[in-house]
């Protein structure tokens, strides 16, 4: 006589989980790895442009000129004075026109007939606060000095473009993710539902309402998410770790150095797949049990 | 039903005025895998009371349908017979005001169909309406309670002489 495993507890009503059950996990495992990795790769871009912007925008070049009977050592000793007492500026110095800044003006454009008519005034702005080149520029043209400030921003442009591209691609990425998710689970507690429809009217017939049923479905189903999930963010973090440690050398190794294995972005995962798995499995569970369905 | 219109009650309230009602289908379909015990306990575990509330009053009833000894093993095990005896103390385990089988002795041998057909009359005895479904009219006019005829889409009670036969 086949006889059940003893126990205090009553068993699971539903007992294992179906084959719809096993290729939503599947999925949740392979979708949550594809997002973790590009919230890894997203994180690295912001990180990369923050830390660019910040070690870019704290100087400036500015190439000044003079005009008239003013030289151009005096206009750019002048603009040194000016230029202090610009708040955001912590200090300005003129650099030393023997040290090729000759060449450095006319990567800027500070082109002039006469290469001694151009000299370099170097600015440091205070922390976190730099000083927009066009501010700088007004202010040194109110006391008639004629400036082209370079606040780097040029060289740092394609790069923020490149990271913002990366953080919205990411962010694309995740939510697609997500609502991939929330079909799995919501396609998977359907198809369980509709495979176990004799236990549903069994259950019906015994007395349960709709929503404990219902609620009998999405337990597991939400549950198995949360775990797949999990283990789909560990897969990527083993795997983005493993990359940065032991990878093939490859064109992408410029981002290993800002590639990082983070606990804050890998909690949230499992529990906003839980959050859009519930949603998917309740909206299914209504669907199922609907009068006529 | 009951005295009330079912057809304006809330899914809700449809779910608990089915808890008055205890089924019995022809083929009695069970959780494979839960025990024979946990089987005839799952009408008082859905309603939502506790284990220790209804524990006892399931032992009890599987006792009375004879089933006490297969308390922990499987339906698989079962007997057609035994199978159906499974399906009374699971349809009766909430204590319903009416009870509905469908051919409950039906393909059974005569001397379990005899055993069904017993214990539903003890339930009866017990306070409950019981409403049993057969195709076998020697069977029901045989069991001695009144019987209503079906044909054609319409009821109707057969003449007394046919079911007041001694019981």
């Amino acid at each position: 006589m086949s006889v059940a495993e003893p126990r205090r507890k009553p068993g699971p009503i539903l007992g294992r989980g179906g084959r719809g059950r096993a290729i939503a996990i599947i999925a949740v495992v392979l979708l949550t790895y594809a997002a973790a990795l590009a919230t890894i790769v997203a994180a690295a871009a912001a990180r990369s442009a923050e830390t660019l912007s910040a070690r870019l925008g704290d100087d400036a070049t500015i190439a000044v000129w003079g005009a008239g009977l003013e030289s151009a050592d005096a206009a750019a000793a002048r603009a040194q004075e000016i230029l202090v007492g610009v708040p955001g500026v912590k200090a300005a110095r003129t650099l030393d026109p023997s040290s090729g800044d000759g060449l450095i003006a006319q990567l800027m454009g500070a082109t002039a007939a006469n290469p001694d008519q151009v000299r370099l005034v170097a600015v440091d702005f205070a922390p976190g606060a730099p000083v927009a080149g066009g501010r700088l520029e007004s202010t040194l043209g109110a006391s008639q000095i004629q400036a082209k400030v370079d606040d780097h921003s040029w060289p740092a442009s394609p790069t923020l473009d490149a990271a913002v591209g990366a953080i919205g691609g990411g962010l694309i990425l995740i939510l697609l993710v997500l609502v991939g998710v929330g079909l799995a689970v919501s396609w998977a507690t359907k198809r369980d539902m509709a495979t176990r429809r004799p236990l549903v009217e069994l259950l019906r017939l015994s007395g349960a309402t709709d929503p404990f049923i219902a609620r009998l479905f999405r337990g597991p189903v939400n549950w198995a998410a949360f775990w797949a999930a999990t283990l789909g963010v560990a897969a990527a973090a083993v795997a983005t770790g493993a990359w940065i440690r032991y990878g093939a050398a490859s064109p992408l190794d410029a981002l290993r150095p800002v590639l990082r294995i983070d606990i804050a972005w890998a909690l949230p995962w499992p529990l906003a797949v839980v959050a859009v798995a519930a949603l998917g499995s309740w909206l299914a569970g209504r669907a199922a049990l609907k009068p006529g369905s | 039903m009951f005295g009330r219109d079912t057809s304006a009650l809330s899914a809700r309230d449809r779910a608990l005025l089915r808890r008055q009602i205890g089924v019995i289908i022809q083929a009695p379909w069970f959780i494979e895998h839960l025990s024979v015990r946990e089987n005839a306990a799952i009408a008082p575990r859905v309603t939502g009371r506790r284990t220790a509330d209804y524990d006892s009053d399931v032992a009890e009833l599987l006792a009375w349908v004879g089933l006490a000894k297969q308390a922990e093993a499987l339906p698989a095990a079962l007997s057609p017979g035994e199978r159906r005896r499974l399906a009374l103390a699971r349809a009766v385990a909430n204590r319903p005001e009416l009870l509905l089988a469908d051919e409950p002795a039906g393909d059974l041998e005569p001397a379990e169909g005899a055993r069904v057909l017993k214990l539903l009359s003890e339930i009866h005895r017990a306070g409950t309406t019981v409403l049993m479904a057969s195709a076998d009219q020697t069977l029901a006019v045989r069991s001695g309670y009144p019987v209503l005829h079906l044909q054609g889409g319409r009821i109707g009670m057969l003449e007394p002489a046919l079911y007041m036969a001694p019981r």
